[in-house]
């Protein structure tokens, strides 16, 4: 069987060679179809190659900047790389950031005002000025020729920048070196502007807003960060409490008021006289959903929340005690210096009052331990427990006095003994500053830092937030579709998408034409490779009878037919594609101007794509096999000896 | 009747009614072959008779190119064939073109039936040497056997000389493709592919209409030689107009002629002329 499929293949593989002079014609008229669609397809690129010429040239021909404007985002490095990725074909994204700073090269006298560019390794702008980061090098800096030639540098050398920030009066420099990687021409010599990576620029940026930089260990500018607070509580007395319409007010302005008063006097209940225990009343001022956590947290002044209320409260700036893991509970409590609370302490000075300095505790218990605590991996306090029986901490002489005031609902001795009063219960309580704890919060929550360098906490700065932006797509066809997808965003956009878009429209007109063309000539190629076909078989009656006769199967004659129709829409399809090629040559050639004889010869763009050739092909291969069905279902049906009887008389 | 003097018969057909059609002159034509007609092994039929008498009709019908038109109507139609084991296999063809088993018939006709019809139709992109291979081909021979059945009918045809000239070098005519081929070279071709795979039955049609005399009768008497020789099993059964070829070829003289009064032609004699087997010293007739 086999053997019987590999003789009709060799079959119609020698009528094709052997019987080359109608083998020949056949193909030329195939080629004859294949060809005109292939140099349409060639002149249309050609056209639209030469419409996007200068486009494709500059970098602005598929650059598009972009600002937040009135509705866009602003961006975040993290939300501009997850709208990159969002956006369609997007080859690169460059935050439009700037810095102006100092230089200090080779030469003696630095260059002050100079104005570095954010940039990225492959950066089309600077591509096209011959340079570019290398790498993802964080360090390189590109300058002006004329910069350069001022500061004395040449590529591969160095040059410090300076940054310069001032705060109430005092200025502060921070200097880092950057490596020389492209010395590119900026247009004209008073040109006083660089390149830097993006991301060094936000360090620089960074820096001038105050902020520490441990990439280049520059201190933070030395101020605290705002201390902030999780909620307030308010303490009042039984006979000042708070009224109908300061519940109201407080609810007015988004506070969540909640009375506590037994679990704070629980929280307290050690450094209390006994009356507090009958007469104070606590409440929390909490938001809406609870303690505020991270950066959410409150900034009210204490006094702000309680000038406002008609009771005679005390409102102390509240966050939950923190056990830092040393077993000791942190609480933080700063109240003002002069206030009725205080009294109700065993020790007034025990809450610590709004001057007080930052790393400050007392504790009344515990007498003569010594522990220490860490605050932060570089900031460790040591607590010298004090002696409670000093005049400035006098502990507790009686507990069971307390016990005798404190009114439990159940079983007091139990709760007790839970470890909230007796002071050899876990876990052990000092206090502390409020900001303190309010700092100790944030940096567990990484929105404060500790400056060893100037002894502070300070706030961690957030992302750098850009408005604007330059991104570059992959082509510049691709440029319309990222801009219509930036301004449904809501971003203003500016780029070259309504000169791409015309073009783009010209294009698809040509396809289509292009299209129509192609669909009428194949159509009419199948047309002609039938007829061809059905006169060739006509003419070989004979000779298909002869092979019927001798016991060739329809299945045989069908498949000699058919291959033979394959093997001429391959050939034709190899010389349409040969002859295409040469014509793109020929008409693109430029003859020299001294051949005056072939000076009338026109000079066109064509551009022959893979996939034209393969557009091509797949289109003469569907005239030759669509064409050959018929013609090969025909003789494969032809009565054998009939065959050869009219076969004669052809 | 000849079938009792027959022991091993390679072919049998009684009872054809054929009739075919002129769709465009909307006419009809019968041929019919009343008594058994039995073909035997070894034997050379020659079928004579008038143009138009259905000669090519019967013989498209008994080499299976064309269906029965009534195939019920047959009293019996059969071929004997051997099988690998050297057997005699009997095949009811009545039977198998009532069932419609047309891979079966095809079967048949590849490896069984042989022709050599009028006009030749050799394939003209192929050389002498490959269009006697063909057949071969076909029924899946061997290169090998290929390679020295083709040698033994190139030389038995006299077809091993010089071919065409080219690049002022003979080549030879085994390599030669038809279209250089004389006319007495073309014929003997035919016949040769014809037998190339050892068929149980050739059918030659008129094969003298191209060649003069001398040539013609040698190329049968090869055929004949190589078809009809003690070893072989087959037989020929050949159309002819000449009756002097029919006296010296055929074991059997099978004639046909019109019916009178109707468009039909039927057999009406079947002699056998008891002619020995010659392989050797053939003298032409005055």
């Amino acid at each position: 069987m086999i053997n019987r499929f590999l003789f009709y293949l060799q079959l119609g593989w020698l009528d094709l060679v052997r019987l080359w002079p109608a083998t020949r014609q056949h193909i030329l008229i195939v080629t004859g179809i294949c060809l005109p669609i292939l140099l349409l397809l060639g002149l249309k690129r050609g056209h639209v190659a030469e419409l996007q010429k200068e486009l494709v040239k500059s970098p602005t021909g598929r650059q598009i900047i972009f600002w937040s404007a009135q509705r866009g985002e602003l961006l975040s490095p993290k939300s501009l790389k997850q709208l990159a990725n969002e956006l369609p074909k997007i080859d690169l994204a460059i935050p439009d950031t700037q810095r102006v700073c100092n230089l200090k090269g080779n030469s003696k006298e630095p260059a002050e005002g100079i104005t570095l560019y954010s940039t990225l390794p492959g950066d089309p702008l600077l591509k096209q000025l011959g340079a570019g980061l290398e790498g993802n090098f964080e360090e390189g800096i590109i300058l002006g020729h004329a910069l350069g030639k001022s500061l004395g540098v040449t590529l591969g050398e160095t040059v410090r920048v300076i940054l310069i920030r001032e705060r109430n009066g005092v200025k502060e420099t921070a200097e880092t070196t950057l490596k020389v990687q492209g010395l590119v021409n900026t247009g004209g010599d008073d040109s006083r502007m660089g390149f830097v990576h993006a991301s060094a620029l936000d360090r620089f940026e960074k820096y001038i807003r105050g902020f520490r930089v441990p990439e280049y260990q520059w201190a933070a500018i030395k101020a605290s960060a705002r201390d902030g607070y999780a909620g307030y509580l308010l303490c009042c007395e039984n006979n000042s409490n708070l009224t109908v319409s300061d519940k109201k007010q407080l609810e007015e302005r988004g506070f969540l008021l909640t009375e506590a008063t037994r679990e704070y006097l629980e929280l307290f209940g050690p450094w209390l006289k006994p009356e507090a225990f009958e007469k104070l009343r606590f409440y929390t001022l909490t938001g809406a959903t609870g303690w505020k956590k991270g950066r959410d947290r409150f900034h009210f002044s204490p006094s702000e929340i309680s000038v406002n209320t008609e009771a005679d409260d005390v409102c102390i700036p509240w966050n939950p005690p923190k056990d830092n893991g040393s077993g000791i509970q942190l609480i933080g409590m700063t109240l003002p210096k002069r206030t009725w609370l205080r009294s109700y302490f065993q020790n007034p000075a025990l809450a610590f009052h709004y001057e007080t300095p930052c790393f400050s505790y007392r504790s009344p218990i515990f007498a003569g331990e010594t522990q220490k605590i860490n605050l932060t991996p570089e900031k460790r306090i040591e607590v010298s427990w004090l002696n409670p029986d000093t005049d400035d901490f006098p502990a507790f002489k009686s507990f069971t006095h307390q016990l005798e005031l404190f009114q439990f609902p159940t079983n007091p001795i139990k709760s007790l003994f839970s470890g909230i009063l007796l002071p050899w219960a876990k876990p052990k309580k000092i206090v502390v500053p409020a900001d303190l704890l309010a700092y100790l919060h944030g940096y567990e929550e990484k929105w404060v830092d500790y400056d060893p360098e100037i002894n502070l906490f300070v706030a961690i700065s957030e992302d750098p937030v850009y408005d604007k932006v330059r991104i570059y797509s992959e082509t510049i066809d691709d440029v319309p579709q990222t801009v219509e997808a930036l301004k449904t965003k809501g971003f203003a956009v500016q780029s070259e998408s309504a000169r791409i878009s015309e073009i783009h429209e010209q294009d698809s007109n040509l396809k289509l034409l292009v299209l129509i063309t192609a669909m009428g000539v194949f159509l009419f190629g199948i047309i002609t490779v039938v007829s061809v076909l059905q006169d060739s078989t006509d003419r070989k009656r004979g000779t298909i009878g002869i092979l019927r006769v001798m016991g060739v199967s329809p299945f045989g004659v069908f498949l000699i037919v058919f291959f033979r129709a394959t093997a001429i829409g391959f050939l034709a399809t190899l010389l349409g594609v040969t002859i295409g090629l040469g014509m793109q040559w020929f008409l693109g050639w430029k003859p020299p101007v001294t051949w005056e004889w072939i000076q009338w010869k026109p000079i066109m763009r064509v551009e022959i794509h893979w996939i034209d050739m393969i557009l091509v092909a797949g289109g003469t291969m569907l005239c030759c096999l669509g064409g050959s069905i018929a013609p090969a279902w025909k003789a494969s049906r032809l009565d054998p000896f009939d065959a050869i009887v009219e076969g004669r008389f052809r | 009747m000849i079938s009792t003097l027959i022991e091993e018969p390679v072919l049998e057909i009684e009872g054809l009614e054929q009739r075919l059609t002129d769709p465009e002159r909307g006419e009809e034509f019968l041929v019919r072959v009343p008594q058994k007609l039995v073909v035997p092994r070894r034997g050379v039929i020659a079928l004579l008779g008038p143009s138009g008498c259905g000669k090519t009709t019967l013989l498209t019908v008994l080499g299976l190119l064309r269906a029965p038109s009534h195939p019920n109507s047959l009293k019996s139609f059969c071929i004997w064939t051997r099988n690998s084991e050297g057997k005699m296999e009997k095949h009811d063809l009545k039977k198998l073109w009532i069932d419609r088993n047309h891979s079966q018939i095809e079967h048949l006709r590849r490896k069984y039936i042989g022709f050599a019809l009028q006009s030749g139709e050799l394939l003209p992109s192929l050389t002498v040497s490959e269009n006697i291979r063909a057949p071969m081909h076909l029924n899946g021979f061997s290169k090998k056997l290929c390679n020295s059945r083709v040698q033994e009918l190139i030389y038995s045809f006299g077809l091993s000389t010089n071919g065409e000239i080219k690049s002022g070098k003979f080549t030879r005519l085994e390599n030669s493709r038809i279209n250089k081929l004389s006319g007495g070279e073309y014929q003997r071709v035919v016949l040769a592919r014809a037998i190339a795979h050892k068929p149980t039955l050739v059918f030659v049609d008129e094969p003298t209409s191209a060649l003069n005399r001398d040539l013609a009768w040698e190329a049968l008497n090869q055929l004949r030689n190589l078809q009809s020789s003690h070893e072989s099993h087959g037989a020929t059964i050949m159309i002819t107009h000449d009756e002097q070829l029919a006296d010296a070829f055929a074991t059997t003289i099978v004639r046909m002629a019109p019916v009178k009064g109707m468009a039909a032609g039927e057999v009406v004699e079947i002699t056998q002329t008891h002619q020995p087997l010659k392989t050797i010293d053939f003298e032409l007739p005055s």
